[in-house]
């Protein structure tokens, strides 16, 4: 092997391993001394104390000289060099390339070469070493080998470090899974990896040659820009924010944005290195989140809507009024409802356009013939239009609908069918104006079809509570007397109100009935709960008022009774109930109250009494009640009010309030006609609000016999008829009653009182029985009641002629009853006189 | 009694009798009153025409009076009774025209 260390060829005359002092090493040839030991002696001389090691081999390598400093290197006594090649030392991965590179310098191709290679020490020690070798020309000889060699142990080590560092930033700066970037101070891209020409879809050559800015969202560029600035002139060492780059297509990708400066010792900036972080996903899945939520609340807000509203109208308005704000610009929707009922309703978030989009949804109102309509399509299936104008062209729509469109500028438009019912022709719409507005995409269509479909579902439960709201109405109204009973100095009027919430039917109920002692039981009560279950048990507790009375007239002792068959095995919920009984001849009253508001006396004069007495807890209870009565006396003039409490409860109002309220209206009511009162005061008190609960009034006036009704006592003696019938005329036409009015109340009297005569001739053989025949006006004519002590008998016991009397009364009066007791038969006929009843007829007292 | 309460006028020809009842008709009179216009027509065969033009109360006692000379063997009985007023109705109602002839007026 040969001497010299050789090395890869730099192409460079430097040596930057070299110490600058080898220069002036360098022996200069016109200097060296003619011979070998002449030489070497100066050479001893110079080289002795140099730092870098020194060696000189002979042209075949064999080392000549060397210094302290490189036997400190190879770890070598001088007396053990001598006449040994410096290939020796050299580390063998090392030996091949020094000596090509001898070979080069030895062939005179190169003046000199550098190498860092490894010596091999005795002790087996790397050492790490940079040659700079070189010819060192002897005159008249052969030239010698000249290398200076320095410890390179420290360099390579920082170099090793270097080069690793590198190794690593460059592997993750290309393999890393995010992206990152270096950045000139203006914003070009120096470089970027694999991942983030992934993440915007560029490749790096391309990018290399834009600025960040090229590819950022416009929305996210200012705030970019200022966080960079403030990087910049050192304000913050770093910033992080989300953004967006802007793919080829257009598409936006959002990252997270990592920046920091990259700068030099000086503190000057030399680049920025960005890393990006694709959090597209994660913001898409925060985006179809956030949607989800906004479409539930969307969709929470219009089904609750639904549920407070009553009337289809009312419902598909509220509809399109929160999908033209809250999903698109405008929406209408058309329902064809089960009656064939078509019902459209219009929103547009801008009120000026409604009227054009109205005019438009005329021009393509819901045909089968019309294929230009895209709520055709709906019909079928869900309709998605992304672009609008793109579509318009293609439908052929006559001038004045493109004159519509262009006033409404839709953007992107969604139809989707709804079913009301089975009604086929439903279309609920929605659009986004403007060229700025975010397109409608597949999943707004779903959404809306899914929306579509319950709310027609909604409607259709809506439109069945209302039937059956109707139906409960129907049958409460059904269950609520026909008519009321009154008695010739007392008219009573009543009536009901039915909440104004739907399905809220309630358990109010009022009636008016006869006692067999002539007096009148007059009874307000409310069941407690909504619904055809509280209707029904109205009409149960009624029922068994009627039937309890027939054996029991004190009002106390009536309650205690209608509370044990309140509570009985088909048992009720919770009743209140107050009732009193009026004898008309007198105007006494008794009453009683289970857990009821008390009854309102107004007087004559307009003052207020409540009669309060007489409480006891309500029916159904579940204690044994002891129920009491209490008995006053009524003035003629007198107006007593039976109600409910939904008359007098109001939301936020003390009962009294209620009360007093009341009092004060009715108090101004004295002189009020008969006819109706029941129905005023419930208008009066509900003016303004809706009832939240049924209402039942019973109004009862009472007035002096002489008064307020005609009176009449006879023997049953045909021959006092005829006197009866001149009584009846002259008070009649007293009143105002027109002729043929007067003497059809006549005849249907004559007829009655000639069969209470019949009766008492047949039963007593002549004998003088009383017959009393009654007459007053109430709120709708004239009632008749005829008295006797005798039994009816049924016609056709005594012949066909014996019917005839009772066909003339059935047919000339609106109603004909008749009732036979053990004490005689008395018949009641009312004359309906709406139509003659001349106008303010109250001579005499008579009231309507 | 019956003299205050109603009264009868009777015309005669060989054609018919027309007997015009005038004031009221009621269970106190009716049977009089039948009486008297039996006792008017006997003897007569011409048709019977009873005028209650004039008669200003009349009921079932009325018509009961009516139905009953209608069946008198040898009267051929017509009534006459303006159709609007209380007495035609009456009459409607009782189901008279249906045994005999109920005219508006006399000719």
């Amino acid at each position: 092997m040969q001497g010299v260390p050789p090395a890869p060829d730099r192409g460079s005359g430097s040596a930057p391993g070299a110490p600058s002092s080898d220069a002036a090493l360098s022996p200069p040839a016109p200097a060296l001394p003619a011979t070998n030991g002449s030489l070497l002696s100066w050479l001893d001389r110079v080289i002795a104390n140099l730092g870098n090691g020194i060696v000189l081999t002979d042209w075949d390598g064999r080392i000549v000289k060397t210094n302290a400093a490189y036997r400190q290197l190879v770890g070598t006594p001088e007396a053990d060099l001598d006449g040994r090649s410096f290939a020796e030392f050299v580390h063998p991965a090392d030996r091949d390339v020094n000596l090509a590179l001898l070979e080069r310098l030895k062939s005179g191709r190169i003046p000199f070469f550098e190498i860092e290679n490894r010596y091999i020490r005795p002790d087996g020690r790397e050492q790490w070493v940079a040659k700079w070798v070189s010819v060192f020309p002897v005159k008249g000889a052969q030239p010698l080998l000249f290398a200076i060699v320095s410890d390179a142990t420290d360099r390579r080590r920082t170099d090793a470090q270097l080069r690793q560092s590198e190794v690593r930033y460059r592997a993750i700066f290309d393999q890393a899974p995010i992206g990152i970037a270096e950045v000139a101070p203006d914003g070009r891209f120096l470089s970027v990896n694999d991942a983030l020409s992934r993440i915007v879809g560029r490749s790096p050559d391309e990018l290399r040659t834009l600025r960040f800015a090229d590819i950022t969202h416009p929305d996210d560029l200012a705030s970019d820009l200022d966080q960079l600035a403030r990087l910049s002139n050192g304000e913050i060492e770093t910033f992080a924010m989300h953004k967006r780059y802007l793919r080829p297509d257009g598409a936006p990708v959002w990252v997270n944005l990592t920046v920091s400066a990259v700068r030099s010792d000086d503190g000057d900036l030399l680049h920025y290195i960005g890393v990006v972080e694709d959090i597209q996903e994660a913001k898409e899945r925060e985006a179809a989140e956030l949607r989800r939520r906004e479409q539930a609340e969307l969709t929470a807000a219009v089904l609750t809507g639904l549920e407070d509203l009553r009337t289809p109208e009312a419902q598909l308005q509220h509809l399109v009024d929160l999908l033209s704000t809250h999903l698109g610009d405008y929406a209408t929707v058309e329902v064809t409802d089960s009656d064939g009922e078509r019902i459209r309703a219009i929103a547009h978030r801008d009120p000026n356009l409604v009227a054009t989009l109205f005019h438009l949804r005329m021009h393509h109102a819901l045909d089968d013939s019309d294929r230009r309509s895209v709520h055709q399509v709906a019909l079928g299936r869900p309709l998605l239009i992304t672009e609008v104008p793109s579509v318009l062209d293609d439908m052929g729509i006559p001038t004045e609908s493109r004159l519509l469109f262009a006033r409404l500028d839709p953007r992107s438009h969604m139809a989707v069918p709804m079913s009301l019912g089975g009604g086929v022709h439903s279309a609920l719409v929605v659009g986004r104006v403007g060229d700025s507005s975010v397109p409608f995409t597949e999943n707004d269509l779903s959404f809306l079809t899914d929306l579509a479909d319950r709310v027609g579902g909604a409607l259709v439960a809506a439109d069945v509570r209302r039937r059956e709201h109707q139906a409960s109405l129907h049958f409460q109204q059904a269950l609520l007397p026909a008519r009321l009973a009154h008695a010739p100095t007392v008219s009573v009027c009543g009536s009901y109100a039915p909440a104004a919430e739907m399905l809220e039917v309630g358990g109010d109920w009022y009636d008016s009935i006869e006692l067999d002692d002539g007096r009148l039981l007059l009874a307000v009560g409310d069941v407690v709960g909504h619904g055809l279950e509280a209707a029904a048990e109205m009409g149960r507790l009624r029922a068994g008022l009627a039937a309890l009375a027939t054996g029991e007239h004190d009002p106390g002792r009536l309650l205690t009774a209608l509370d044990h068959f309140a509570s009985g095995p088909l048992g009720a919920d919770f009743a209140t109930v107050v009732c009193a009984v009026i004898t008309p001849d007198t105007g006494e009253v008794s009453y009683a109250s289970a857990g009821h508001p008390p009854i309102l006396l107004i007087g004559p004069t307009g003052d207020i009494r409540w009669l309060d007495k007489a409480t006891s807890a309500p029916l159904c209870s579940g204690t044994e009640q002891s129920r009491s009565t209490v008995t006053t006396n009524l003035e003629p003039g007198s107006t007593l009010v039976l109600y409910s409490d939904g008359l007098v409860e109001r939301r936020n109002q003390s009962l009294f309030d209620g009360l007093d309220r009341l009092a004060a209206k009715v108090s101004q009511m004295t002189d009020s006609p008969m006819a109706g009162l029941a129905d005023r005061i419930i208008s009066e008190m509900t003016k303004g609000i809706d009832p939240g609960d049924d209402i039942a009034v019973l109004a009862v006036r009472f007035e002096a016999a002489s008064a307020a009704a005609f009176h009449f006592d006879l023997d049953a003696d045909p021959a006092q008829l005829s006197a009866l019938r001149r009584a009846m005329r002259d008070w009649l036409r007293g009143t105002g009653l027109d002729t043929t009015s007067t003497e059809r109340a006549v005849l249907v009297v004559g007829e009655a009182c000639a069969n209470a005569v019949d009766h008492a001739y047949l039963a007593h053989e002549g004998g003088a029985q009383p017959i009393t025949v009654r007459q007053w006006f109430d709120d709708h004519g004239l009632s008749i009641e005829v008295r006797d002590r005798g039994q009816w008998r049924p016609p056709g016991a005594h012949g066909n002629d014996r019917g005839r009397g009772t066909m003339i009364m059935e047919a000339l009066t609106g109603r004909f009853e008749r009732a036979s007791t053990s004490g005689g038969t008395v018949v009641r006929m009312h004359l309906p006189l709406e139509a003659r009843f001349p106008a303010g007829h109250a001579s005499g007292g008579v009231r309507p | 009694m019956n003299d205050a309460l109603a009264t009868l006028e009777v015309d005669q020809d060989a054609e018919r009798t027309v007997v015009r009842l005038l004031g009221e008709i009621d269970l106190s009179n009716a049977a009089s009153l039948g009486a008297e216009i039996t006792g008017a027509v006997t003897g007569h065969t011409g048709d019977v025409v009873i005028d209650l033009t004039t008669v200003t109360y009349i009921d079932t006692q009325g018509v009961r009076l009516l139905l009953q000379l209608a069946r008198q063997p040898g009267i051929t009985l017509s009534v006459v009774a303006p159709a609007e007023s209380i007495t035609g109705q009456v009459l409607r109602i009782a189901g008279l025209n249906e045994h005999l002839q109920v005219r508006p007026t006399l000719d």
